[in-house]
Formats: C-alpha cells, structure tokens, sequence
C-alpha cells in the first residue's frame, strides 16, 4: 500500500521530520517525508497494517512543540512521484528518507519562538559537554524560530544563522536522525556559529559574559541582547541600580519585568500556584503578573505601589549565564528585565539601534551577531479561572493563527489600534496577530509596523487585497494603510474589539452577540468620542445599541493623562458649574481657577470632544477617591483604582476566611448579594441626534454612571473609605453592565455576551461580569490567549475586511 | 487730540463730503504725512532697478486691543513682515479701512499712532489709503489691509521651496504669545498669565540675518498657524522632512503654563513677530548669535533641521526621547490615547 499523507500545522521548526522518520523505521515503512512550507508531505509504503500504525503514531506521538491541524492521506499509485523519485535520486541505502525542502504556496505555520529546553539546560551546565556554557545552545525542540526566519520553509538557509557554517561535529548532529539536534535550523556550538560581545570594548565571549556580570552585580546596568531584541537589565534588588534605570529611562512608576533564575526564587518572592508555574516555565516562558509576597528581595522601584509583579524565567541560553556562570562573580537571582529602546521606540534589535539609542541608559551592551529579522518583546500574561488571559501577545505566541470557518476566503491586512499595536494577516480561514509591535506615537514604531508586515507578508506569503484599520481620523495606522495602495476599510474601534472576542472563541458567523466594549477612547461612527460601549453585533455589522453617560472630554491627549479634568467635567455636568466648585474644591481635585478653566473649555468648545471613555470614567473616580489624580503610565489611574478595591476586598476575605463564599471564583465574596441586583439600566434619548450613520439609533440606552459617580463623591466627602468605595464603583458598574445586557436580550433575544476592551485587563470587573451574567443565564465569550486591549483588535478588522470581501463590498 | 474725545465714526465720515475730510486730516493725515502722501488718485513713487516684492495682507482681530499691540501694528508689522521674508526692505504701504459705525475716534487714532510708530521703525511710507465705514454689525470693529512694496537685496534668495537636507530650522524668539495673548483676551478664562503679544516688525532682524551670510534658503515669518504651520508647508513645498528637538522650542513658560492648562500645542499658536530661517547647518550658530542681539530676537535658537526621510512630515523628538509625528495643521485635536 502505498500513501501520501500531507500534515498541516505547526510542522516546521519543531523536529517534526525526524520524528516522523523515527515512526517509519519502527513500523517498517519506505519512502519520504519533506517541508513544503505550509505543510509536511509523507510519502509511505507498506504493509495496510504498518502503513495504519504509522499514520497513528504520528497522530499520537507528534514531536513535543508540533501542532497538528489537519492531516490528510490519500492513496497513491506504485511509480507515482514521491516514493520512486527518492529511490532513484538518492544512492542513500536508507529504506525512509528525509529530503531537502521544497516550496509550496498555500497556508503557511510559522512557528514561533522556544524557550531553551531542559535537555539544552542540562547540557549548557555539563562541564563535560562541548555546548558547556554555550550561549547559543538549541535543539530540535528549542531556539529561535519566527525572529531569525527570512522565508518559508523553515531551513537553516533561510534563516539568519545561514551565514554561519557549521564545524564537523554539528553538521554530524544536523544530518543524522538519532541525535538531539537533528534538523535543529539554528544549530552550533563552542566552535561554530555565532558570538556575543560587547559593543565598544574589546571583550567577546566568555570575557564578555563575565564582565557583563561583573557590571550586574556592582549595580551597573546592562543592555542584553536576547531572542526577539534587546533588553535592559540590572540587579532587583537594588533601589539604588533601579531608580537609576527609571531615572535614565524617564520612566517614573510603570512597573519593570523582573526575570528570576528559577522557579524556586519565584516561590520566595510572589504568590504562585501549580497552573502558573507550568505556564511560567513552559516552553513559552511568558511574564506573568504575580503577587508580591511579604519579606522577597525585590526592592520598591522595581513596581512602585504594585502588589503585583511581573516575572519570567530564563528562556535565552545567554539569559541563564548572566545567572549563574564559571566565575567569581555572585550575580542577584533577580533581574530588571525590561525591553530596551528609548521612550515610545520599539525594542533594539541591532547593534547600531543598541549604539544609538543604549549608550546613554546603560554601562555596557552585550550583543551577538546572530541577527534578529523580526522584533518579539516578551509576552505578557495574567490568569482568570485558572487560565490564561492575555496582556501582551507576542514572543513565543506570535505567529500562531486563530482558525475561523472555511466560509473565510481571501487575503487580507489588518495594521490594528494606535497603542499597543499588533497588525493581522488573514488568509482564507487562518488570522495571523502579529507580535507587539508598540505605540504608534512614535515615528519609528510606524517605521517598525511598516518592516513587519512587509516581512510577515513574505512569509506567509501573502498579497493582501485589502487593508483594514481604525476609523480614527488621526491615527499614525491609519494614515499608514492609506499608503498602502489598497482599498481601506474602516472598521470602528469597539467593534473591532468585539469582532476579535468573538473570533478567538471561534464564534459562528450568523448568530449576533451583545458587545460590551469598554476601553478607553475610540473613534464613533458620529465623530464623537467612544469607549463604554454595548453594542450588538454579528460579523457583518453592528448597532450602538446602549452606552455609559456622556461627558465633555477637555484637552486632547492630556485628559487621558489627568484623570481630574475628567472628574472635574463629571461634576460640573452632575451638580452644574457653580455648585461642583465647592466640591471639588472639598475633594481637592484641582484649584477652583483650573476647574472654571475647563469648563469655559467646556462652554467654548476649545479642545472638547464629546466622550462615553470608560477608561477615562475609570480615570475620574481614580481621582475623586483620592487614589490617583493623573498617570505617568497608560492605565496608571485606573489599575490603581483597581488594586485598592482588590485591598479592600483581601480585607473582608481575611475577616471572614473559612466561609465557602468565594471559593468558586476566589474574587466575590458577597456573591448571594450578587444576584439580587435590580434593573439599573434606564432609557433616554440620546440628546443630539447628529448621527452621520444610521447604524446608530436615535436611542440610546444610558448606563446611570453620572449617578454612580455621584454618589461616590458624595460617600468619599462624607469620610467613607476610598478602597470600600472603589470595590463599590466596580461592582456597581458591573451591575449596569448585566442590567443593560438582561435589556438587550429581552429586545432581542440574544442570549451571548462578548466582553472585549481594554477596561476588561481589570479582572475584578470582569470576573463580576462573568459571575453575574453567568448567574443570569447568559452564554460569555471572554479573551484567552488574545489581548482584550488594543493589542488585539487587529484581528478582529482583518475578519471585518474578509467578511467585506466575501460581501463583494 | 482732545477734539476726538467720546466722539465714534458714523457713516458720513464714510461717504465722502465734508466729514470724510475730517477724519482723514485729523486721525490719518496727521499720523502718515509724508511727501508721498498726497490728494491725488494715486501716490507717484520712484524705485531702483532691480526686482520688488509686492503683497497685501487684511486684518480682522477681535479684540482690536490686546496687550503687546493693537490692529494698527499689527497691519503694518503683517505687510512689513511679509516683505521682510523674501529679502525685501519695505519702502511703501497703503492701507484701506473698514471701520463699524460707531467705532470710537480716539480709538481710532490710537489705532493710527500705532501704525505711524511702527511704520517709523520699520522705514517704511505710508503712501495712499482708503477709508470706508460699514453699517453696525456689518464689521466687528475695524478691519485694515495693507499692501507693501519692497525692493529686494542684491544676491538673495528666499522661497519656501528651498529647504534642504542639512539645513537647520530656526526660530527668531519665543513662540505663540500672539496667539496665546489673543485666546486669552478674548476667552474670560480666569487665567491671569503674564503674556503680551510677540507683534514686532521685522525687516532690522531680517537685515540681522542677511548682515551673517546671504544663503539663507527660507525665511518665513509665522502668523495665523503658527510655526507648526509654516513647518509643514516648508516640508511639503521643498519635499523634505523636517525634525524637531522639543527641548530646543523657545516658549514662554507662562505660555507654556496656559498651553498645559488647555491642552494645546504651543506650535500652533498664532506669532506675529517671528521667523522661521532655514540656512546651511555651518552658518546657525553665526546666525542665531548675531540674532539674540536684537530687540526682537533674543530668544533666538535652532529648534530642529531638514531630513530627507519623511518628507512632507514633522517629527518632533519629545524631552523624553520620543519621536512624535506634529499632528499636520487644521487637524481635530481628538484624543488618540486609548
Ligand atoms: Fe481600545
Ligand atoms: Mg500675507
Ligand atoms: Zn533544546
Ligand atoms: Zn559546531
């Protein structure tokens, strides 16, 4: 019997070849099996019964990193190509062959990146082993994959490690089945391949290696090149060494990753638990947000007024070295690891962005001359329910696709939001969300945006036929599409929210769900200002069908920073102009000179835009509570909000600890109270009908937030505690959201929910919407392994432009 | 003149006869005598071989008054300015009145003595003019144009097409206090900021500059849009980019203190007292340093240069190393921070 058997999936990259040559030795099979890019071909002949066990095996038994989408046989005729061709043209004696790649168009895996492996680890230490303390030490199932690719197949010739010739010893392993680094692209080793040094001294390799640590444990600061580019590093420990980085880098108070040596340091400083611990030390190896735990080592400036921090494990050879080597030097067994580049730029990924933009930040750079071709910051994870949710997607999980149904057909481009960028490649029903790119403030992030998806078009091989992006008139993505020469699709903000939700849970096309995006600010459909958003939605179209309460918005880009103009704005609309004065005098929100300022900004419309931000709500109750009254940091504000009602809430935990109340979600405590919210969600009239789009109806219902935040300030004035008052505003808020759901779904009979928008990072908001819409029968999509913030609603422009195209629009 | 106290202008100072004499000799005449300035149809004027610069320029501003200035220098700083800028030194204005019915005399005449003062410093003749007088409500105040003629200096050469890569950008002074003193008098912000406005003429700091070197590729001089403006229009006029340096930017901090407050871009503000010079990077320094000794330009400074990338586009590399795109001219200013 003879068969081809074609495998899609994540095939390359990841020793699937060798193993499949492992599985037809053992079952007696000739023949072949080759990359074709997009996926492995197998040509096998043997017995009915070894040919069956073999397709099992590899079913079964796939190479540890594979992914296995489709798999597909087909019987061929004795003579036909594959098994003869091998025969013929090759003298090799060998009964299953393995031969070089082919290309082949069609849909295309690129496997992202592996963290080291503990063989590689084992080996890296093994003073006996010529990989001993190897900085660029890989195999079959780890190294670097998408940041050092040039094009498909995945072949070392085709990477940056082909410039690199390969000593005896390594092209033996590279060539021959039984060993570890079989077919391993990236392959090398104490004497082949490439080496680090340092940039502007004379130091390379193991001197390099040593000085860097040298400089780490005096309390110097380092720039570290790894995987997906550089980093900047120093000991955690240290508050002097860190405010000094945060000094240098201008970066006051967002919290720096720390990467600890191993799992055991993890368990000294943070709260952990066995499900995070997998993650954290998989094959992946993301930033996980973690509790701090009393009595760690880590010192205040590394997260200031964070309970959480960020932490990652090695994963690059050169990143354990920097722990532990063969020398005097003690380092700390906690480093700053946080991505280098100067303000807004995207992370350095070449000796010359390093020279440029490093040598004022850092002592020394260490660097290497294995090139990297694409950027991939470390990705960045929290859990909800025990599972992942995603902050920032990208090294290690960038490029895998989300697959949609086959009515998906077409090419398209999607260049995503303007902060936290990550564009989308879709192909027929495959959506590739790029790795972070950044914040398209900045010039040369665009610059990076353009270059990626240049590069990610040649390697998925793809010609969009359309671009699509944010409505934004203003945005740096947009104006970039519209320079693409393609025909531009608009797809607004929230809805593309919505449209990724929906998406990554595979969601079918014909059926509506009721949206609720809440983010920051997003371009309406009427040239106002979005952001707390309920909509209804399917993948065609969608309709505004409810949001929170209007608010003037003064200043641009600024109110997004001083969340008490927003607050200041709220109460004038709330007690009116003369009467909010005393107030926020009282709340000391700002002097009463700058308050009557914004509202003759108000009153003048001098740089006022009429707002529905959730972020910005989340902003202004910040400060009327006291916690914050402007950020250094996007999200500063409101997170802060957020950890205090988490304060709050580990207090009446602690007080009734024991009670099986929260078990289930370990977040709600007063869950019977829970279900017995009233119907909150009211209807009135939008005020102005100045729609410019009938999708936009003359009604809107309004969540009540204006007599929320009322009564809030008027709780706080009245001496109540501001962490009791910010848990209150969250589940309140919460409330209206399921009310106005119940609402919705009583007019239209929708029974799923999508919660998507960068408010929904908040899991103490998310898990009261989740556990109270659950609790109400409703069927919630929720964010996995796709950001809910802006980094992911490139995927859902690129299923809006596709759907576009199937409409023939 | 205390015969024009709590007197205003009504429409028979605007038709012609016995009362349209009056006010010219009493307010205008009195203020711009000069040879040139006769009773004839149309002043008679000799001039030099070689090329003129020629333009005109209308003046609305509300309020007519504002600390720094009023609508009469700014009328001839506008023209003056404008001259200046392609090489020119200004020898003659007219200058043609729209004024509202009921507009106060002694107002006026200020308004006049204003524009005596500065065409005095300026060196420039004002040699024919026009005076009409409008219904109420059909002006706001007093509306001027004023057109100029200047001869331009031998070997120089100035357009907005000639920005190259190399060239630095520089400022003569400090930015947008025009415009932030106008926003100010007119919105009842409640803001006491100290700011007058920048309304200076010209052609001494022009002079200034060509005193240093005559290449010297563009010399504009900021109003309406401010220097941001005039940037995007050099950028897209001579196919270049062009970088800033935000640290280098000379603003008032009173200006930048109302700026903060309203969320503005100083860069946009409105000048009326202030070039934009693109010269080869070499000669700046010589450049801004003779600058910074005259009057009205001590805060002189080199604010950015030309690139060849980007061109067409602003970046502006922000005090915390970011490189921003200056969001083009007339643009929303909508929040884009999510
Ligand atoms: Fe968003
Ligand atoms: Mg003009
Ligand atoms: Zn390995
Ligand atoms: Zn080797």
């Amino acid at each position: 019997m003879r068969v081809c058997i074609r495998v899609f999936g994540i095939v390359q990259g990841v020793g699937f070849r060798p193993t499949v040559k492992r599985h037809a030795d053992a079952c007696d099979i000739a023949g072949s099996v080759s990359n074709k890019g997009p996926y492995v071909e197998i040509f096998a002949e043997g017995s009915e019964e070894c040919v069956n066990s073999f397709i099992k095996q590899i079913q079964e038994e796939p190479p540890k990193r594979a992914v296995i989408l489709k798999l597909d046989v087909e019987n061929v005729e004795s003579g036909e190509d594959g098994i003869h061709k091998v025969e013929s043209e090759t003298d090799s004696k060998e009964k299953f062959q393995i031969i070089e790649s082919e290309k082949e168009e069609g849909e295309i895996f690129v496997s992202p990146d592996i963290a080291i492996c503990p063989e590689c680890k084992k080996e890296l230490y093994d003073k006996n082993d010529r990989r001993y303390l190897h900085p660029f030490i890989n195999c079959t199932c780890c190294g670097p994959r998408l940041t050092i690719l040039d094009s498909m197949p995945y072949d070392r010739v085709r990477t940056s490690m082909g410039e690199f010739p390969m000593c005896e010893k390594c092209e033996y392993e590279y060539t021959h089945a039984e060993t570890r680094r079989f077919d391993a692209q990236p392959v090398c080793c104490n004497d082949c391949g490439p080496e680090v040094y340092l940039l502007g001294r004379k130091e390379r390799g193991a001197n390099a290696i040593r000085y860097t640590r040298k400089v780490i444990s005096e309390g110097g600061i380092v720039a570290v090149k790894g995987i997906g580019g550089f980093h900047l590093c120093c000991d955690a420990a240290k508050e002097e060494t860190v405010a000094r980085l945060r000094q240098r880098k201008k970066r006051p108070m967002k919290p720096f990753a720390v990467m600890m040596k191993d799992l055991d340091v993890v368990r000294r400083e943070c709260e952990t638990e066995p499900h995070l611990e997998e993650i954290l030390d998989g094959h992946q190896k993301p930033i996980i947000l973690l509790p701090k735990k009393e009595g760690g080592t880590l010192c205040e400036s590394v997260a200031p007024d964070n309970p959480k921090i960020g932490v990652m494990l090695p994963y690059a050879p050169v990143q354990l070295l920097l722990f532990d080597y063969q020398d005097e030097t003690k380092v700390s067994d906690c480093l700053v690891m946080t991505s280098a580049n100067t303000s807004g730029a995207p992370i350095c990924r070449d000796d010359e962005d390093a020279l440029n933009e490093l040598s004022g930040l850092c002592d020394v750079i260490l660097s290497h001359d294995r090139k990297i071709r694409l950027r991939a910051d470390d990705t960045v994870m929290d859990f909800y329910r025990g599972e992942p949710y995603m902050i920032r997607r990208s090294r290690g999980y960038a490029p895998l696709p989300f697959m949609m149904g086959n009515e998906f057909k077409g090419q398209v481009l999607a260049v995503g939001g303007e902060l936290k960028n990550a564009f989308c490649i879709g192909k027929n029903q495959l959506f590739y969300p790029s790795p972070y790119i950044g914040d398209m403030g900045d010039v040369r992030t665009v610059k990076a945006l353009k270059e990626s998806v240049k590069r990610m078009e040649e390697l998925l091989e793809t010609k969009p036929q359309i671009v699509a992006c944010d409505m934004h008139p203003s945005y740096n993505t947009r104006a970039a599409a519209e320079e693409m020469g393609l025909p531009v699709f608009l797809v607004q903000h929230h809805y593309a929210h919505i449209l990724s939700c929906m998406a990554e849970n595979e969601w079918t096309t014909e059926k509506k769900v009721i949206g609720v995006s809440f983010d920051g600010t997003g371009y309406g459909t009427d040239g106002t200002i979005w952001g707390g958003e309920i909509l209804l939605a399917d993948y065609d179209s969608f309709t505004r069908w409810g949001c929170i309460e209007p608010f003037a918005q003064t200043g641009g880009d600024v109110s997004a920073k001083e969340g008490w103009r927003i607050a200041v704005s709220l109460l004038g609309k709330i007690y009116g102009k003369e009467n909010a004065l005393q107030i926020i005098e009282t709340l000391g929100l700002c002097e009463p000179k700058l308050a009557k300022l914004q509202f003759t900004m108000e009153e003048r419309g001098i740089n006022t835009v009429q707002s529905t931000s959730a972020g910005r709500l989340f902003d202004a109750v910040s400060a009327i509570l006291d916690i914050r009254k402007s950020s250094t940091f996007e999200g500063e504000a409101s997170t802060s909000l957020q950890f205090a009602a988490e304060k709050w809430l580990d207090a009446q935990k602690k007080k009734i600890a024991g009670s099986e109340d929260f078990a289930e979600s370990g977040i709600i405590t007063d869950y019977e109270e829970l279900k017995s919210i009233s119907d909150v969600a009211q209807k009135s009239v939008v005020e102005k009908n100045n729609s410019i789009n009938q999708n936009i109806k003359a009604d809107l219902y309004y969540l009540p937030t204006l007599s929320l935040v009322k009564e809030l300030a008027e709780r706080k004035l009245a001496g109540e505690n501001s962490n009791q008052l910010a848990l209150h505003f969250h589940r309140r808020l919460a409330e209206m959201i399921v009310s106005a759901c119940e609402k919705a779904r009583e007019e239209t009979g929708i029974n799923t929910v999508a919660l998507s928008g960068g408010v929904y990072q908040n899991k103490l908001l998310l898990d009261y919407s989740v556990t109270m819409l659950e609790e109400r029968g409703f069927h919630v999509l929720r964010h996995h392994l796709l950001p809910p913030n802006d980094g992911g609603i490139s995927l859902g422009q690129a299923v809006a432009a596709m759907r576009s195209l199937q409409k023939g629009e | 003149m205390d015969n024009l106290k709590g007197k205003t202008v009504s429409l028979a100072h605007g038709a012609g006869g016995k009362q349209t004499s009056e006010l010219i000799d009493q307010v205008f005449k009195a203020h711009f005598a000069n040879p040139e300035l006769t009773s004839d149809d149309a002043a008679v004027l000799k001039m030099k071989e070689g090329k003129i610069a020629f333009t005109t320029d209308g003046f609305i501003v509300s309020p007519s008054e504002f600390p720094g200035g009023n609508i009469g220098k700014l009328s001839i700083c506008g023209t003056v300015n404008d001259l200046s800028c392609m090489g020119a030194k200004p020898l003659y204005l007219s200058c043609a009145f729209v004024i509202e019915e009921g507009f106060p005399m002694e107002k006026l005449e200020a308004i006049a003595a204003a524009m005596e003062k500065t065409a005095k410093e300026a060196g420039v003749k004002i040699v024919a003019g026009d005076t009409k007088v409008a219904g109420k409500g059909q002006v706001d105040g007093v509306f001027i144009t004023t057109t100029g003629i200047g001869e331009i200096q031998e070997g120089v050469e100035t357009s907005g097409f000639m920005a190259k890569p190399g060239d630095a950008v520089i400022v003569s002074g400090d930015i947008g206090r025009h415009g932030c003193t106008i926003l100010l008098a007119r919105e009842d912000f409640g803001i006491d900021a100290d700011v007058t406005s920048d309304c200076a003429p010209l052609w001494g700091t022009v002079q200034d500059i060509l005193s240093v070197t005559k290449d010297v590729h563009v010399i504009r001089d900021a109003t309406r849009g401010g220097v941001g403006t005039v940037l995007y229009e050099i950028a897209e006029q001579s196919h270049t980019g062009i970088r800033l340096n935000a640290e280098e930017i000379p603003v008032q901090e009173s200006v930048k203190g109302v700026c903060g407050m309203l969320g503005l871009e100083p860069l946009y503000l409105a000048c009326e007292g202030r070039l934009v010079i693109f010269a080869p990077k070499e000669n700046a320094e010589a450049i801004v340093a003779k600058l910074r000794e005259g009057k009205y330009s001590t805060e002189a400074a080199i604010i950015g240069e030309v690139t060849e990338e980007m061109p067409g586009r602003v970046v502006v590399t922000t005090e915390i190393g970011a490189e921003t795109l200056l969001p083009p001219p007339g643009g929303e200013l909508l929040p884009r921070i999510c």
